[in-house]
């Protein structure tokens, strides 16, 4: 498959923050979800790549060309701020005929445009309107389709989703998807939300402290984490260090056997809790804590060490705070990391 | 809702505090309404002296030549400081406030030193026909020292009140830089720049001190004022007094209409 954006060692240094050499290729058509947490670099990134700033190192081409040193406006890129950035002094079909101005197509044909893409994504009846009229979803409808409208290749949309209410959200995660599949269009979906990763990706990259440290399917990512503070990031709640399994906490070291690797760790679903004992590789441990969470609850346990896990409402029942319960591993949930930083 | 009735649950700090801050408003207000009315029966005469309305004119005009040369070499300088960090930048910004610092005859006199035609700019602009010293051009000097940094601070503002992000959203969608700043940046800080504009000419048009020392002829309306007062005393100066405040109270109403609400 070739590809639309590819970025070789890209690196950019700022007053107390950096970019590191950051590779990743984007397919013609994919929706690439990348994912890290708040402050990890996500929006510089983006803004790297839209060409707001330029590379210290590295380079960056776009359906083969070199767009490295090429400024934004000459990119042929879409892009979705956080913010809202609607023209406050222009109605809705102005800010969606921007583009199209800039590029100096007649008005009639803009109209046609504007018209066609407002309906394509549902905003057809809001167009006379103001931005400051609008709501969260409507808003974003139109930032989004302000950036289709020039008909880019490339998306980039950064937390596309935070400012808007679940409902909306649902409806844009659903509309996001059809307009990927319909236009062909690339995407590089921006967010720390693991549902929108999961809902919306194929392919998916973890950005932590300015690197990108894994990228791959979603599956493969959330399965195997390529560090333990991705797979902290990606919902592995139980993280230890092998060495340090000694003591009261020797029946994981022992559960666990021999492997090589200094950090285990597992997802709170893999932790088995049962009422009895069942068999001889479970602890016994006290429960600390419990948090409903509606269809389930996710419990904190000390057996030694303290392991998290998630039990149904109906296994709830049995256990409350300060109650005994047992505990095991699913050995084939464990993952292994060479060192944890 | 009457002032007093308003004040019937309020605590005795609010009370206290409403007290001094109407005495305040008092003090500033009394005096300007009063001269208004006091002066109102002179001033269609006074507008009938050709003397006065030459002035009134003089102090008009220029204090637009003022505010346009404020505006053409001030905007470019609130949009730099307002976009770009460099070295120094921290310093110029603090230094823009230096010349409405400082005492105002001190000011005529530190622009005497650097525009008269026996300095080298002075000397340059002369050869131009350009010429300072009693002369329209040496007002609007004057008025524009001293009124430049109320222009570059409100574009300034009006510029930084934008979220740079639209302007990269909108370089995104094709505009360069240039059509970023017509299409955008220019019509949002619109307001911000106009209110400037009125900032500015306002406290041109009021200027005496600088005004007096670089250029005492032609005499603009506070330099009338101030001579006709020496000259013929207060009765006399009264009119002019009365017209120059309502040039002001007009300026004070655009200035409230141009801070209305800015979008539909």
């Amino acid at each position: 498959m070739s590809h639309s954006l590819k970025v070789e060692g890209l690196s950019r240094v700022w007053p107390g923050f950096a970019l590191s050499d950051i590779n990743l290729e984007v397919a013609e058509g994919e929706y690439f979800v990348l994912l890290g947490p708040t402050g990890s670099g996500k929006t510089l990134f983006l803004d790297t790549l839209m060409g707001f700033y330029t590379p210290d190192e590295g380079r960056l081409s776009y359906r083969g060309q070199d767009i490295t040193n090429l400024p934004p406006e000459s990119r042929g890129i879409g892009y979705v701020p956080q913010s809202d950035t609607l023209f406050p002094h222009l109605s809705v079909r102005e800010n969606l005929g921007f583009g199209l101005r800039m590029r100096r197509m007649p008005e009639a044909d803009r109209m046609e445009k504007v018209k066609e893409v407002s309906e394509e994504l549902g905003i057809g009846r809001i167009l006379d309107r103001m931005p400051r009229h609008l709501s969260g979803g409507e808003s974003q409808k139109t930032q989004l389709a302000r950036a289709l409208i020039t008909e880019p290749g490339l998306l980039l949309l950064d937390e596309p989703l935070s400012s808007i209410d679940a409902h909306a959200q649902g409806e844009l995660m659903g509309l996001l998807r059809r307009i990927n599949r319909a236009r062909g269009v690339s995407v590089i979906h921006v967010t720390h939300s693991h549902l929108e990763a999961r809902t919306l990706a194929r392919e998916m990259g973890v950005m932590m402290d300015g690197r990108l440290v894994q990228s791959g399917r979603v599956d493969d990512v959330y399965g195997s984490p390529a560090t333990p503070e991705a797979a902290q990031f990606l919902g592995f709640e139980n993280l230890f260090r092998l060495s340090e399994l000694g003591g009261d906490a020797a029946w994981l070291r022992a559960s666990i056997g021999a492997v090589e690797g200094d950090v285990v760790g597992w997802r709170a679903e893999n932790t088995v809790v049962s009422s009895l004992r069942g068999s001889p590789d479970k602890a016994e441990a006290t429960v600390v804590e419990r948090l409903d969470l509606g269809p389930y609850s996710m419990v904190l346990l000390d057996a030694g060490v303290q392991v998290r896990a998630t039990i149904t409402p109906e296994m709830g029942k049995s256990i409350a705070d300060g109650g005994r319960a047992f505990i095991g591993v699913k050995k084939e949930a464990l993952r292994f990391w060479d060192k944890r930083g | 809702m009457t002032p007093l009735s308003w004040l019937r649950d309020k605590s005795v700090f609010i009370v206290a505090s409403s007290a001094l801050g109407a005495a305040l408003m008092a003090f500033l207000l009394v005096p300007i309404l009063g001269t208004i009315a006091s002066s109102a029966p002179g001033v269609p005469a006074a507008l009938m002296d050709e003397r006065i309305v030459n002035a009134v004119y003089l102090s008009v005009l220029s204090a637009a030549m003022a505010t346009l040369f404020s505006l053409v070499l001030g905007v470019p300088l609130a949009y730099i400081l307002s976009r770009h960090r460099f070295p120094g930048s921290d310093v110029l910004d603090s230094l823009l406030d230096l010349s409405i610092m400082i005492p105002h005859n001190a000011a005529g006199i530190a622009l005497l030193f650097t525009l008269s035609p026996r300095t080298p700019l002075g000397g340059s602009l002369a050869a131009l026909g350009i010429t300072f010293v009693d002369t329209v051009w040496g007002v609007a000097a004057a008025m524009a020292f001293v009124s430049a940094p109320f222009l570059v601070r409100s574009a300034e503002d009006a510029f930084s009140s934008i979220d740079a992000k639209m302007e990269q959203t909108a370089r995104s969608l094709g505009a360069s830089r240039g059509q970023v700043f017509r299409h955008v940046t220019l019509p949002l800080s619109r307001r911000g720049i106009l209110t400037g504009c009125l900032l500015c000419w306002a406290r041109a048009v009021s200027e005496f001190g600088a005004v007096a020392v670089l250029a005492y002829y032609p005499k603009t309306a506070p330099v009338l004022l101030f001579d006709v007062l020496i000259g013929e005393g207060l009765q006399a100066a009264l009119p002019i007094t009365g017209i120059v405040l309502l040039l002001g109270v007009v300026v004070f109403a655009l200035f409230k209409a141009l801070n209305r609400e800015a979008y539909p």
